[in-house]
């Protein structure tokens, strides 16, 4: 206990205030644990109101002051097209009063419009094709290392190749069976189907591991901080 | 459209019941399937579906039924073969209603022709109902015969065409009594009404009349049972009576839990040496980010996107930490920008935590923090085209960023050597790739949660990231691969005795739900 009363937490100065803060709210967000109380009541409203706070003070500065401000205040006579998109912005604020929220509406046009056109494309160059492009892959063990790498990096191409297959046959519900050729293709989804299936919850587990493995990893930082920032425990 | 009897609730056609209250909707045959606007007297009981099979038990009201209901379709029937018929009036149902479904089988429009009735739009007023449907029209050539008889059908409200020859027999009535001018007055037939009588045009079902409706019991049945699940409450749950120590091992079987893992985490950092940090293998992924920085040459721009927030600081500070220290000992120049408002902040905790090992690092001329970018995909994408246009203002002096040394010759996405994308969800790299890397000739890597790693893993299996570090793990990796052990690496200790933890509780938990099924089964 000496030592930790030796590093001066009496002083109040602002690292150390800051500090004593976090971890006083950190111990108020853990007392969930035992059970729904007022303290962890008080550090999610805290939360929640100190995020938005810091967003719109960033966004002021960053975007607002930066981006149009300064540049029509010093430069107007260059920078008078910015006037388009602040008018543009003004009107997205007349979506909080529903009688007038149809003046809006070309705004929020221009921005999913923008936005869904930026998406879909780069999905397309970026995602869909690369990502179809990497599971041509080959299935030669020779080609792909000596003697067991070779065919241990085959076999983890088949499964790619073999999941990717299975996985996309999965989603081929409502099969028809009116006819021989329909009955002929929903008996060969059928193995397909189940194999995709379980490659889904292959992948979903796996998704579970790692999602209990990351809060695990931010228990670690707030035990490290409550231990090493605030206790000076570690070294 | 079918509308529900009980509560008007619109549903779909060939709906058995409706959406709304679960009423049988009965078929449209004996129910009108748009809301009732025609004028008509109110029909009997009788004529009315029954709603419930009680009702229709009603000793003589199921005969009734069916005997108004077959009539309605011989009337009908005789109806469109223009043969007169006299409807029973006030009885039943009007036989304009009860010819208005045999109507709706004809494929395609049916215009009206005839003149409106004399007296029934009258009688329709009087009442004070809307305009008439075109259900009316087929009875109309035999009601203008006796229109003192006629029973208050609709009057013909559609526009009214020519009538073929074929029909003409219809319009040997007594002229219609109307304000509107007759079909020979109008222009099309101005002046040869006497060589062209006008007719009406009747399209004919192309089947026999409808049977009567008939409604299964078992669809009554169906439909009590649905009404009975709709509308019932849920079942209250008796408590069972329970001793105190149930109800405490029923509380603190949970924090047990919450206790065994917190003492997971904590004791390694208490005790230390359970890891043996020096046997941590380094992946190869991890190895990817570490030489793709050591591939730069010394004062090369490099851009950090601090792409998270203070939720996911517990795993992606530590990767940050050690790839600022990598980025300065290295003598890179160093350019920070976020897509989220916290990340700023973050990253410039980041630059005052690192920079006081590297003495000859200054800000502005090494480092600089371009601060938050809004706009996400679009921003991105400005941002690439010229990042100083896009930015304009560094976030820590709000200074114009021509006047920073840390930006000379970075006049586009290109001019930057490597970009490292710490992110605390799946889509920012996603962004990243899509919106620069793949339009860019410009490296990419990226550190993210364990979270979200399965859904990046791809884009370095791919080939389009060039290293991945992910989770804590890997900032540990890191941290070996560039000789600066730190919080990554102290914490491996921890990660290890909670991920052990909660293996056995799962094992522990499956053997008990075992153990007891096994119990229950015997």
């Amino acid at each position: 206990m000496e030592s930790l009363w030796s590093v001066g937490y009496l002083s109040f100065r602002p690292e150390t205030f800051g500090t004593w803060v976090a971890a006083l709210l950190t111990l108020m967000v853990y007392s969930y644990l035992v059970g729904d109380n007022p303290l962890f009541r008080l550090a999610e409203h805290l939360f929640v109101g100190t995020a938005v706070a810091y967003a719109v003070v960033v966004a002021f500065h960053s975007v607002l002051n930066t981006q149009l401000i300064f540049p029509l205040v010093y430069d107007p006579q260059t920078n008078w097209p910015l006037l388009i998109p602040a008018a543009l912005g003004l009107l997205l604020l007349t979506k909080a009063r529903s009688s007038i929220a149809w003046v809006g509406n070309s705004a929020v046009a221009l921005l999913f419009g923008v936005g869904a056109a930026l998406a879909i494309g780069g999905a397309l160059s970026g995602t869909i094709l690369p990502q179809v492009q990497a599971t041509f892959v080959s299935l030669s063990p020779p080609h792909l290392g000596e003697g067991f790498w070779g065919w241990a990096r085959a076999a983890d191409n088949l499964i790619l190749v073999v999941g990717t297959i299975a996985t996309l046959l999965y989603f081929a519900f409502n099969v028809s069976r009116q006819n021989l050729l329909a009955r002929i293709r929903a008996e060969f989804l059928r193995p397909w189907a189940a194999l995709g299936r379980w490659i889904i919850m292959i992948t979903f587990g796996a998704i579970f591991a790692n999602t209990v493995m990351a809060r695990v990893s931010l228990l670690i930082g707030r035990v490290q901080f409550l231990l090493g920032d605030w206790l000076q425990l570690l070294r | 459209m079918i509308y529900c009897p009980n509560c008007g609730t619109s549903n779909r056609d060939g709906s058995r019941f409706c959406n709304e209250c679960g009423t049988p909707l009965v078929q449209p045959s004996s129910i009108p399937e748009r809301p009732p606007t025609v004028a008509r007297p109110q029909p009997s009981e009788a004529a009315l579906p029954p709603e419930r099979p009680d009702e229709e038990a009603k000793p003589g009201e199921g005969e009734r039924v069916q005997e108004v209901l077959e009539a309605a379709a011989l009337s009908a029937q005789e109806e469109i073969t223009a043969e007169p018929v006299e409807p029973d009036i006030g009885e039943a149902l009007p036989v304009s209603d009860l010819a208005e479904p045999v109507l709706s089988e004809v494929e395609g429009p049916i215009p009206s022709v005839a003149p409106p009735v004399p007296g029934v739009a009258e009688e329709s007023e009087e009442e004070g109902e809307g305009p008439a449907e075109v259900s009316a029209e087929p009875l109309e050539p035999a009601l203008r015969e006796e229109p003192e008889e006629a029973a208050p059908v609709e009057a013909p409200a559609e526009p009214e065409v020519e009538a073929p020859p074929q029909e003409a027999e219809l319009e040997e009535g007594e002229p219609a009594k109307e304000e509107r001018p007759a079909p020979s007055a109008m222009e099309i037939l101005a002046g040869i009404e006497d060589a062209l009588p006008v007719a009406p045009i009747i399209a004919k079902p192309h089947s026999a009349p409808l049977a009567p409706p008939t409604i299964p019991g078992a669809d009554f049945e169906s439909a009590r049972l649905f009404e009975e699940i709709v509308v019932s409450r849920p079942a209250v749950e008796v408590p069972v009576p329970e001793g105190r120590w149930t109800r405490l091992w029923r509380w603190a079987r949970l924090r047990l839990v919450y206790l065994l893992v917190a003492l997971a985490v904590i004791a390694p950092f208490l005790v230390g040496g359970i890891w043996s940090w020096a046997n941590l293998p380094v992946a190869p992924d991890v190895k990817g980010v570490y030489e793709a920085v050591e591939a730069l040459p010394e004062g090369a721009a490099v851009l950090v996107a601090y792409d998270y927030d203070p939720a996911t600081v517990g795993e992606l500070r530590p990767q940050a930490l050690a790839l600022t220290h990598h980025l300065m000992a290295r003598g890179l120049r160093i350019m920070t920008l976020s897509l989220l408002p916290e990340g700023p902040a973050l990253a410039q905790d980041i630059f005052q935590q690192a920079a006081p090992a590297h003495p000859e690092v200054i800000y502005g001329r090494n480092y600089i923090n371009l601060g938050y970018l809004a706009g996400q995909e679009a921003a991105l994408r400005a941002f690439a085209r010229d990042p100083l246009d896009a930015v304009r203002r560094d976030y820590v002096t709000r200074e114009p960023l021509a006047d920073f040394a840390a930006l000379k010759g970075v006049e586009g996405i290109e001019d930057v050597a490597l970009i490292i994308e710490l992110a605390g969800n799946q889509e920012s790299p996603r962004r990243w790739i899509e919106q620069v890397g793949s339009r860019y000739d410009v490296g990419l890597v990226a550190g993210v949660t364990a979270a979200a790693e399965p859904q990046v893993r791809p884009y370095y299996q791919s080939g389009q990231l060039g290293g991945l570090i992910s989770g804590l793990p890997g900032a540990a990796q890191y941290e070996l691969l560039i000789r600066r052990p730190a919080s990554g690496v102290a914490s491996l200790g921890a990660q290890s005795a909670a991920h052990l933890v909660i293996i056995l509780l799962a094992l522990l938990g499956s053997l008990v739900y075992w153990i007891g099924e096994r119990r229950r089964e015997s």
